[in-house]
């Protein structure tokens, strides 16, 4: 397991700043609910005259906007957009560290299997996912309880803390698909924010063109917050689409990585 | 008797349409320090990268220690050192966490290896990587090579980038460890170190083994150096030397590789009508370009 340890400590700076970045988003927002709610009268008939395209687009649903859960869901679209970003950027970053680094013929020529490298190295990413979320969920809980002026569905703040782990992890797993596909890795920022800001527009994209099938290409919305919100559960084709990617994504990383030609950097 | 640690048969690689390697039959025994010579592109780091299990072979097999090299890659890795031509590290990595990382994926203690080696080559272990020169990174990749004591140590045009003084210290370390009983394999596209350190050679061209043999046989066939000026013009396909090496005929001043009977070269010699006449043993490097010459 050492390069597990190795990846595992490595990871403690990043995650640090990942947690912190996520805190301040919560901590900030939600600080703001309780001025909000307050000012109701006020806010609420502006929200129900703005066009419904403008609050689909930035993931508003006025009917449950004004209660502290459906506030949080509203955050939730900018706390998963950094979620995913962070899972992106260290799948990519750990697994392609030896692409980046021109370092395949170090650890390569070393006393273990392919797949072992992968697996301890996959493990390192999940774990470091697992305690950002932790973390995030646990703080993400006390400034709900602090602000909320009803009783806390905690089933469905479950289910939505839930979803940011799963998305964490399908683009984790995307990351490292891609870190084992790329034969040369100037820059982890440069591919992870494209390619998560691709699926990100792709939220727009399916807001404007209302297209129901788009849904499936854009990750962003597999866990609709007003759907978690009135139903208690997550669609079920949803859930099934991000278990496929994220299980595709790790088995083909698997298969390339342990197959492919090691080229001379 | 003696055991093959390398063996390949009929290993052949290609990338895509282009040729890597084709039909390379090597058999290194124990204890043998083998160069592996040829010119860049030739094949030599191909080979090397097929042993690696780097890159898997197109057709033909490659053993190590008698286990096939895809196969059986973790066991023979185990007592594999590797030195590539270009060296590369983590960033932000002090040298000895590298090396101690790198030891962490071997079963025995190597902190005093590490230490004595450092030692040798004049390395400090407390120093960023990222702050080291070239030449000094260089030495890391030695001592990342060398720190489990492998019974088998590849190396790949190992020496760019490290100073005469350095090259001689490396090369003491490794006679060293072929003493202890380790094999290597050494690749090179310098005859002269290969010519210094090496028991056999191998010549590499275009994919294919062209000549494997001992350096000191190399060197004791007969290949002379002829050069000569004469009065008149004349041809030199009508002196009946059979076919010449490296032939070139400049007006009155001609120049060949000779392989063959002396006395007869110096009959034909002499019934010419000449000004100036040098014959000498061919260096190595005369005879590898030989094998080298583009045919016509």
């Amino acid at each position: 397991m050492n390069v597990f340890r190795f990846e595992f400590k490595q990871l403690f700076k990043s995650t640090l700043s990942w947690s912190l970045a996520l805190a301040l988003v919560v901590i900030i927002f939600m600080s703001f609910y309780p001025v909000y709610y307050d000012q109701i009268a006020i806010m609420k008939p502006l929200f129900d005259n703005l066009p419904e395209l403008l609050l689909k687009s930035l993931g508003v649903n006025v009917d449950t906007l004004f209660t502290g859960l459906g506030f949080y869901s509203f955050i939730l679209m900018y706390v998963q957009l950094i979620a995913a970003m962070q899972g992106m950027m260290i799948g990519l970053g750990i697994v392609g560290k030896e692409v980046r680094l021109k370092m395949n013929d170090f650890i390569l020529t070393k006393p273990m299997t392919r797949s072992s490298i992968l697996i301890q190295k996959s493990l390192a990413i999940f774990s470091h996912l697992l305690i950002t979320w932790v973390l995030l969920t646990i703080l993400s809980y006390v400034m709900l309880t602090t602000v909320e002026t009803t009783e806390l569905k905690f089933n469905i703040f479950l289910l939505f803390a839930l979803s940011t782990l799963l998305l964490q992890v399908m683009f984790a797993s995307l990351g490292i698909l891609t870190a084992v596909l790329l034969r040369k890795l100037k820059s982890v920022v440069g591919v992870s924010m494209s390619v998560v800001f691709t699926l990100f527009v792709m939220n727009l994209m399916q807001a404007i063109l209302d297209e129901p099938w788009l849904r499936y290409f854009s990750p962003f919305q597999w866990f609709e917050k007003s759907y978690i919100f009135y139903n208690s559960s997550y669609e079920w084709p949803m859930l099934a689409m991000c278990a496929l990617v994220t299980i595709g994504s790790c088995v083909g990383a698997y298969v390339v990585y342990t197959h492919k030609d090691i080229h001379a950097v | 008797m003696f055991m093959a640690v390398i063996e390949t048969k009929k290993l052949t690689k290609y990338y895509g349409k282009s040729r890597g390697i084709i039909d390379v039959d090597l058999s290194i025994e124990e204890g043998e320090i083998f160069g592996f010579i040829g010119p860049n592109g030739a094949g030599k780091s191909t080979t090397i990268r097929l042993l690696l299990a780097l890159i898997h072979p197109t057709s033909g097999s490659a053993t190590i220690f008698g286990k096939d090299v895809i196969t059986h890659a973790k066991e023979i890795h185990q007592e594999i050192g590797y030195l590539p031509s270009e060296v590369f590290y983590y960033d932000n990595m002090k040298v000895k966490d590298l090396l101690n990382y790198s030891a962490s994926f071997y079963k025995k203690d190597c902190s005093k290896r590490i230490k004595e080696l450092a030692a040798r080559l004049d390395l400090d272990l407390n120093k960023k990587i990222d702050d080291l020169s070239y030449g000094n990174k260089k030495k890391v990749g030695i001592v990342q090579g060398l720190l489990h004591s492998p019974k088998l140590i590849l190396l790949d045009e190992p020496t760019s980038g490290l100073d005469p003084l350095m090259q001689n210290i490396f090369f003491d370390i490794l006679a060293e460890e072929n003493k202890r009983g380790a094999t290597v394999l050494f690749s090179s596209h310098i005859l002269s170190e290969v010519q210094k350190l090496c028991d056999r050679v191998a010549i590499i061209k275009d994919g294919k083994i062209v000549k494997i043999d001992s350096v000191q046989n190399m060197k004791e066939e007969a290949y002379l150096k002829v050069g000569f000026e004469t009065k008149v013009p004349f041809d030199v396909s009508t002196l009946g030397l059979g076919k010449l090496n490296e032939l070139t005929q400049n007006g009155l001043d001609v120049s060949f590789i000779y392989k063959g009977d002396i006395n007869l070269l110096m009959k034909k010699l002499a019934s010419l009508d000449l000004i100036r006449v040098n014959v000498h043993e061919a260096e190595l490097e005369e005879i590898f370009l030989h094998y080298y010459q583009k045919e016509a």
